[in-house]
């Protein structure tokens, strides 16, 4: 195998380790801020729907991720309408952290 | 005229539904420890109930145990059944939350979830969405329990034909300090007036609360 193939999968597999454990990190976030009692970190699957139909979190629930995001990642969503992509799901959000923590 | 059907009073320890006592711990313990459990044990899971503040928190459970077998919408329209709710404390729980995330500038997280409950009147609107009443609702702040003016209030809107059936009383709480006391008042030309209810009137209001 050559250094450079060597060098992009040990990235990616950082990269991936990194997302899993940020996952981790903001289910119990979530359910911590959103008071989501009688669930565990393990009932919330990544990739499903923050609101509607996957985990049913509301408008005042979306303002309380606004601030998890400032408070604990010190990222300030500048363009509400950018808040639909960014929390569609706990990977969506994960994504996001990761690409603006870096920058 | 309207009759008292229900009763529901929670006091630092216990739950009681007319006079029998539905739910008690052994020791009077924070508000916190006792609202849960009562909560699990008394009430149908609600997932919200968990995002509500205190004084939410305790007319929530306080409707629930009253409200129970009463099936309400089957006898009135939605628009028919309101409230009329009295307390000291109005939100002050929450108030002093709020300040709290607020009073250091260096940390300054203010949380929407509790900024929402730092109006009283919250507690009834937590109670309509769950049973789906639109009647008017009253929230009055008063020092203590006024008996005058829980009746004059409940007695006008149903005189003017705005309620049939009101869920009204006293929900408060300051810390771990907490009182429930909620009565259900319906109009006597649609209860069953074959069981024997009180009148809606100051003399029966003052004895029940001080019952």
């Amino acid at each position: 195998m050559s250094q450079l193939l060597k060098n992009y999968l040990t990235d990616n597999k950082e990269q991936f380790m990194e997302e899993q454990e940020l996952i981790e990190k903001l289910r119990i976030e979530i359910i911590k801020q959103l008071n989501l009692e009688d669930l565990k970190p393990e009932d919330i699957d990544p990739d499903a729907a923050l609101f509607g139909e996957g985990l049913g979190l509301d408008s005042i629930d979306a303002l309380e991720l606004i601030v998890l995001l400032e408070k604990n990642y010190g990222i300030k969503i500048e363009d509400p309408k950018d808040g639909k992509r960014i929390f569609a799901s706990i990977r969506t959000m994960a994504k996001y952290i990761q690409d603006n923590q870096k920058a | 005229m309207m009759l008292i059907t229900k009763t529901t009073r929670i006091t630092q320890n216990k739950v009681w539904c007319d006079d029998q006592i539905v739910y008690q711990q052994d020791t009077e313990s924070n508000f916190q420890d006792f609202i849960k459990p009562a909560f699990k044990e008394l009430c149908t899971p609600y997932p919200k109930f968990y995002k509500m503040d205190s004084l939410s928190k305790l007319a929530f459970v306080a409707s629930e145990v009253m409200l129970k077998d009463t099936n309400l919408l089957s006898k009135y329209s939605k628009e028919e059944i309101g409230f009329v709710f009295l307390n000291s404390a109005s939100t002050i729980n929450t108030d002093r939350e709020h300040q709290k995330s607020i009073s250091d500038r260096t940390n300054y997280f203010p949380s929407p979830a509790i900024f929402v409950y730092t109006l009283p009147n919250i507690m009834l609107g937590e109670i309509c969405i769950k049973n789906g009443f639109f009647g008017e609702n009253l929230l009055l702040i008063s020092e203590k329990f006024d008996t005058e003016m829980i009746y004059r209030q409940v007695e006008l809107l149903y005189e003017n034909q705005r309620l049939q059936a009101c869920i009204t009383g006293w929900v408060d709480i300051d810390d771990d300090n907490f009182n429930a006391f909620i009565m259900l008042a319906e109009s006597d030309s649609i209860v069953d007036n074959s069981k024997d209810f009180c009148t809606f009137d100051v003399s029966t209001i003052e004895k029940l609360f001080n019952r």
